[in-house]
């Protein structure tokens, strides 16, 4: 993680692993929440196509979805299209909203404390249909509803990145960079060396969980007329007279999506744990 | 001590050296001179000012007035809390003669010890990489890790990895090394072992400087003791005397505490 591949190709032994876990101890939490997930799901399945339970006023017919099931896959695709957009974007300018908040200006760091709290403490909703609708009217910029969805959410995200990053580059701890700088190395060596690689360890389940979260968000963007998963299933289930189907897809779809993500930060977690003291 | 050794200048010498934080002073006018090659222990109750006195002389404190020099030569100085603190123009590399080991968290845990021992040689003096593993190795050896270099810090015990980070010291070829608390925060079956790396460099040539509670070691590795209390220094001797026969009244209420 040093970025150096000169210094990685250093080492002469192998590095020693810790003591190896059996492959069901590592894979247990994973199985347990698999396990609990399909378990759930089964019984919402046994009850709405059984029609067992409930009161039975309402007969669950998933075949109606079938020929709707592209339309929902491409909004499938463009909520994923702009998840990704926002998350590129959202940490980039999240570097650099950290960087402004631990400068030495104050003007910086007042600049950047203030957008964070803005972005912060005010909905997401509110945001996105701010820069659709308000946005033009301040600055006569027009923007497209993709655009403005990733514009919104871009500076939505972007405020919890910088403050994750700024957090993470905190948390190393002070004597790790006084003794880099003993060592005599550079502030610029000292954040490349140092505390980059370690502040990166430490916030990367934090951005995973805010990623998946964006991604869920990106629901709101249907108000904005964008054709994403969400809108895509209104339409269809306006189409249909069945949004109970319809949703249930829908939901399937972001589940489908998100879980894997969260195994993903359970297992990271686990992982960087080991190499923390 | 040698006539040579008298004559050549101290290794480092502080002149008044006042450091407050608010109200709160915690250097008070201390003069002090680090003799080349010597071993200096530097004891006294905590909050004493020991742990201030080192990393000020090492350059990651400021201070209020007074002088550094090192080797003879001033490296830093300041007039007055109202002044600006100066320092010498190529204080960068100057200070490079000064090496630290720490309480804790020493060594970079995303690197293997034999990455952080090579880090700064080659990053810092530009010494090329065969060369800074060879350092390397030969300084693992000296501190008896020659085995663990590939291993990441996490997987070396507590005293092993203030071995390492000797080691690390060790590679960049300081003149004076500063122990600060070093042993302090390993477990008790633990401090033996980089003591005794310890006592070893004291015989090296090495200028040593130990903040240390390890009453036992400072006797026996130490070649002079400054007793502190309350940020000035109250007392300087040699081990034998100070521990057998203190003079001041703090001294001995301090060596009484410790032998409670």
């Amino acid at each position: 993680m040093s970025g150096d591949p000169t210094v990685r190709a250093v080492p002469l032994a192998k590095p020693r692993r810790a003591r190896r876990l059996p492959p069901w101890e590592v894979s247990r939490p994973y199985a347990l929440s698999l396990a609990a997930v399909v378990a759930l799901c089964a019984l919402l399945l046994w009850l709405v196509l059984g029609g067992v339970g409930g009161d039975g006023t309402y007969a669950w017919d998933f075949r109606v979805v079938e020929p709707y099931l592209s339309l929902l896959l491409k909004g499938l695709r463009l909520t994923l299209e702009l998840t990704v957009v926002s998350i590129a974007l959202g940490m980039s300018i999240g570097v650099l909203v950290a960087g402004a908040r631990l400068s030495s200006i104050p003007l910086l760091r007042w600049l950047s404390s203030a957008y964070i709290e803005l972005a912060r403490c005010t909905p997401v909703l509110v945001q996105l249909v701010w820069v659709f609708y308000a946005l033009p009217i301040v600055t006569g910029v027009r923007l497209s509803g993709f655009q403005a969805a990733v514009v919104a959410l871009t500076f939505n995200v972007a405020a919890f990145y910088g403050e994750s990053f700024r957090s993470g580059i905190q948390a190393v701890p002070r004597e790790q960079v006084e003794t880099a700088e003993i060592l005599g190395l550079s502030y610029a060596q000292r954040m490349r060396f140092v505390v980059i690689p370690q502040a990166v360890r430490i916030v990367i389940p934090v951005l995973l969980s805010l990623s998946i979260s964006l991604f869920k968000d990106t629901s709101l963007v249907s108000v904005l007329g964008l054709n994403d998963l969400m809108n895509n299933s209104t339409t269809a289930a306006l189409a249909t007279y069945r949004p109970l189907e319809i949703l249930t897809v829908a939901a399937v779809m972001y589940f489908a999506v998100a879980f894997p993500l969260t195994l993903l930060v359970r297992r990271v977690e686990r992982r960087l744990s080991r190499h923390r003291r | 001590m040698t006539a040579v050794q008298i004559e050549r200048p101290p290794a480092m010498t502080a002149s008044r050296l006042s450091k407050s934080y608010g109200d709160h002073r915690v250097l008070s006018d201390v003069d002090v001179a680090i003799r080349r090659g010597e071993t200096l222990a530097v004891v006294g109750p905590s909050g004493s000012g020991k742990s201030t006195l080192c990393r000020t002389l090492v350059g990651l404190e400021e201070f209020d007035r007074g002088e550094i020099e090192l080797d003879g030569q001033w490296i830093a100085r300041r007039d007055g809390p109202r002044e600006r603190l100066s320092r010498c123009g190529d204080y960068r590399r100057r200070r490079l003669a000064m090496g630290m080991v720490f309480q804790h968290y020493t060594l970079f845990p995303q690197l293997t010890v034999l990455q952080n021992v090579t880090l700064a040689p080659r990053r810092v003096l530009g010494v090329d990489k065969r060369e800074a593993v060879e350092r390397a190795m030969e300084v693992l050896e000296r501190v008896g890790l020659g085995d663990k270099a590939g291993s990441f810090p996490q997987h070396l015990s507590g005293g092993q990895q203030q071995r390492a980070a000797i080691a690390r010291e060790l590679a960049m070829r300081r003149n004076i090394l500063f122990f600060d608390e070093a042993t302090s925060a390993l477990d008790p079956e633990l401090v033996s072992e980089v003591l005794h790396v310890v006592e070893e460099l004291t015989s090296s040539g090495l200028t040593l400087v130990i903040v240390s509670h390890e009453m036992g070691f400072v006797r026996r590795a130490a070649d002079r003791v400054v007793f502190m209390d309350a940020g000035r220094i109250v007392e300087v001797a040699e081990p034998e005397a100070f521990f057998e026969d203190p003079q001041e009244e703090r001294s001995r209420t301090f060596l009484a505490k410790m032998a409670a």
